[in-house]
């Protein structure tokens, strides 16, 4: 590297660390270009040089978890390794004559996928673009791979609800929509993995059990299954399709008494009672509705030990949305005006969430003729 | 004149430090340039400000390889607002990325910044009670609209927006423009002399005109210049033997581009500079440099390298490529290979 720098090939900067003194090198992006393009017409070579690029970034990538739970301890090392990861995924994508990816690679490109979403990053653009590129890397294998390819859908579908209609230009239908399909696939797949699944998995290792279901029941891939069940009801939901999504909604519900009690899996039913009162919600059964928007709050408070979240008062929002629908306007506008300041301190008062709420009290404001006030 | 720029330093005021920068330095051997930089200040300056909400706003333009990175960061070494943000602006992608970091650097949590994080971000800039100053680095046609879109449109404190490109056309979205032409033939021979280590006084008048002759047939071309000056600093070679060698590799282009546009001339050079730059480099030092070019450009850690050095032996096949199947069937040949690996420190 010494060399490298003394050509004036590369630049290095030192920087000062929590660990030390380290340094980081940089090289031009045109330099950058006409070394790929020599490479490309040295396939051989181009694999073994791709290959080091690969083991190096595999190295310093974490792994996505298991069962797909956010783990922040992981999000410095992800941050640090994203760029670069990225950066290789535009690479691996311009190449001509295109590289046959590896089954490695795939991985890496889904870990760093995954990582897109779990924090839920304002880029998710990015995220699908690696996602897809995994996606296609499997495809060009021919591999099977079910576990990892259901892996993948599951965060595309994710990404795609956080992007919603404006990913149309490269997707080419509409996000949720291919959602839907994403999902629909996605059980069908994570039910064959579970159906082959060794029953000696029925004991979770302890730390999945820390973080997913207290009891000890179940295998990682059934838990995966129900919670691909649970997010293809909730795409339903978004198509209206609100039987498809009951059905779905109870066969998780099903599951979950098995596992536990609702003091033991607090999260599973707060989901159940969160997805099961826009069921009521839309059926017109507006005082079970809110009943079960009642426990789910409960919930949520049970699982998290608080309710100064961002997600306890998403679920609070939703549950005054559901006395708008009942009529009880006077009742639901309080909520709103509470949640509104709980978003601000503990969102921030630029956070989307928090243009949400002021939409909606302006839109009841507005109904209720106080127009005033909505403007 | 690199002889004159102790003196030029002491007259100009030391930057204060700001409170944020991630805008890289610039380069060790940046020369010349005065007068551009000079004209990024004056068009740059709070005092040119005349509407206080504005932030001021220039684009450097000019073809790849003129140095338009590093006059930009060169005026980021310079300059003292609270704030110096980088962006990296070739796609859209890398630019969303940088506003992330920008995020950061604010304090926006994930949940804060919401969907639209370009569009906050910029935002908050706009009401920031601090000044800053954002440099949108190499604006290409993919992501030329988003950065476009992604320029504040006012400020409380005095702040500047600096765009370096080759697309002449985002000089209607800037309050001014610095076409960045090639160096002087001074200029690339003191770019020349420093790569060199050399004191121009004890340049001999045969060595001089030498240099004189490599700069112009360079076009100027700082890139160029550059990795030419850090060649001939490891080759060893006297600069008659050097120039030789180079003429020999020039004489292919001339032939080629005496009816081309000076643009192709400059793309021509940097083709051949590569080409022997590279070409002389050791198989490790190659090897190296060309994983480098699947890596983001910036921000690589030494410590990665050093460790998958030390993992695979030396830069050696490492099992992906048709070739080492063939030869990983052979395990003594892989460890042979390793072990007449060319050593080189990292």
């Amino acid at each position: 590297m010494t060399s490298l720098n003394e050509r004036c090939l590369i630049e290095t900067k030192p920087t000062a660390s929590s660990h030390g003194s380290r340094s980081l090198y940089s090289i031009h992006r045109s330099l950058q270009i006409a070394l790929r393009l020599k490479l490309d017409q040295d396939e051989d070579e181009r694999m073994v040089v791709l290959g080091h690029a690969i083991s190096i970034m595999r190295r310093v990538t974490p792994q996505a978890n298991d069962l797909q739970v956010p783990d922040r301890k992981y999000w410095p090392a992800f941050a640090k390794a994203s760029p670069h990861v990225f950066s290789m995924c535009l690479a691996f994508k311009a190449a001509h004559p295109a590289i046959l990816g590896t089954e490695e690679l795939a991985k890496l490109f889904y870990d760093t996928g995954f990582h897109y979403w779990e924090r839920w990053s304002a880029v998710p653009r990015n995220g699908i673009t690696l996602l897809l590129t995994a996606e296609g890397i499997l495809d060009q294998l021919g591999h099977d791979k079910p576990r990892l390819r259901s892996d993948i859908s599951c965060m595309v579908s994710c990404l795609l609800d956080l992007v919603g209609a404006g990913y149309m230009d490269v997707i080419q239908s509409e996000a949720r929509t291919e959602a839907l399909r994403r999902r629909e696939e996605l059980v069908r797949m994570r039910k064959e993995v579970m159906l082959d699944a060794s029953p000696q998995s029925e004991e979770l290792p302890r730390a999945m059990r820390n973080v997913n279901l207290a009891t000890g029941k179940g295998s990682v891939e059934e838990i995966l299954y129900y919670n691909g069940v649970n997010d293809l009801g909730l795409s339903y939901l978004q198509v209206n399709q609100f039987a498809e999504a009951e059905s779905l909604f109870e066969e998780c519900y099903a599951k979950y008494r098995a596992w536990g009690d609702v003091d033991e899996i607090p999260f599973e039913y707060g989901k159940y009672f969160h997805n099961i009162s826009f069921v009521r919600m839309y059926q017109g059964r507006y005082d079970e509705a809110l009943s079960w928007a009642e426990k789910s709050l409960a919930c949520k408070v049970k699982a998290d030990k608080t309710s100064s979240t961002p997600r306890y008062l998403w679920f609070q929002y939703n549950m005054a949305n559901i006395m708008v629908q009942a009529g009880r306007l006077a009742e639901a506008l309080d909520l709103h005006l509470t949640i509104l300041r709980n978003r601000e301190t503990i969102c921030g008062s630029r956070s989307e969430h928090v243009l949400q709420s002021l939409y909606t009290i302006g839109a009841i404001y507005h109904h209720l003729g106080k127009l005033d006030q909505a403007e | 004149m690199i002889s004159q720029e102790p003196d030029k330093q002491q007259t100009q005021p030391p930057p204060s430090v700001p409170k944020f920068s991630n805008v890289p330095r610039k380069h060790r051997y940046f020369v010349g340039r005065d007068g551009d930089l000079d004209t990024l200040r004056r068009r740059l300056s709070p005092s040119a400000q005349t509407e206080e909400s504005k932030p001021r706003s220039c684009l450097i333009h000019g073809m790849g390889g003129m140095g338009k990175t590093q006059l930009s960061r060169a005026y980021s070494d310079d300059s003292s607002y609270d704030f110096h943000f980088w962006v990296q602006a070739e796609s859209v992608a890398k630019l969303t990325e940088s506003f992330q970091a920008i995020a950061n650097a604010l304090g926006l949590s994930p949940s804060q910044a919401g969907s639209d994080l370009v569009e906050t971000v910029k935002s908050l800039l706009e009401e920031q009670d601090n000044s800053w100053l954002l440099i949108f680095d190499n604006v290409e046609d993919g992501s030329f609209n988003e950065a476009v879109g992604a320029m504040p449109i006012k400020a409380r404190k005095a702040s500047a927006i600096v765009m370096t490109s080759q697309l002449e056309e985002l000089k209607h979205h800037t309050q001014s423009v610095i076409h960045l032409a090639s160096l002087e033939t001074q200029e690339g021979v003191d770019l020349l002399l420093r790569c060199l280590q050399r004191d121009p006084a004890t340049v001999s008048p045969r060595d001089h005109e030498l240099l004189v002759e490599i700069s112009t047939k360079l076009g100027g071309l700082p890139l160029a210049l550059a990795h030419t000056g850090g060649y001939m600093s490891k080759s060893k070679e006297e600069l008659s033997e050097f120039n030789d060698f180079f003429n020999d590799r020039w004489e292919h282009i001339v032939y080629a581009t005496k009816q081309q546009r000076v643009h192709q001339y400059n793309s021509q050079a940097l083709d051949v500079v590569w080409d022997f730059a590279l070409e002389r480099l050791e198989a490790n030092q190659r090897k190296l440099i060309n994983i480098l070019a699947y890596l983001n450009a910036d921000d690589i850690e030494k410590e990665w390298l050093v460790e998958e050095r030390r993992l695979s032996c030396g830069w050696v096949d490492n099992g992906l490529s048709a070739k080492s199947q063939y030869v990983s069937r052979r395990p003594d040949f892989r460890i042979y290979l390793a072990n007449v690996a060319v050593a080189f420190m990292i």
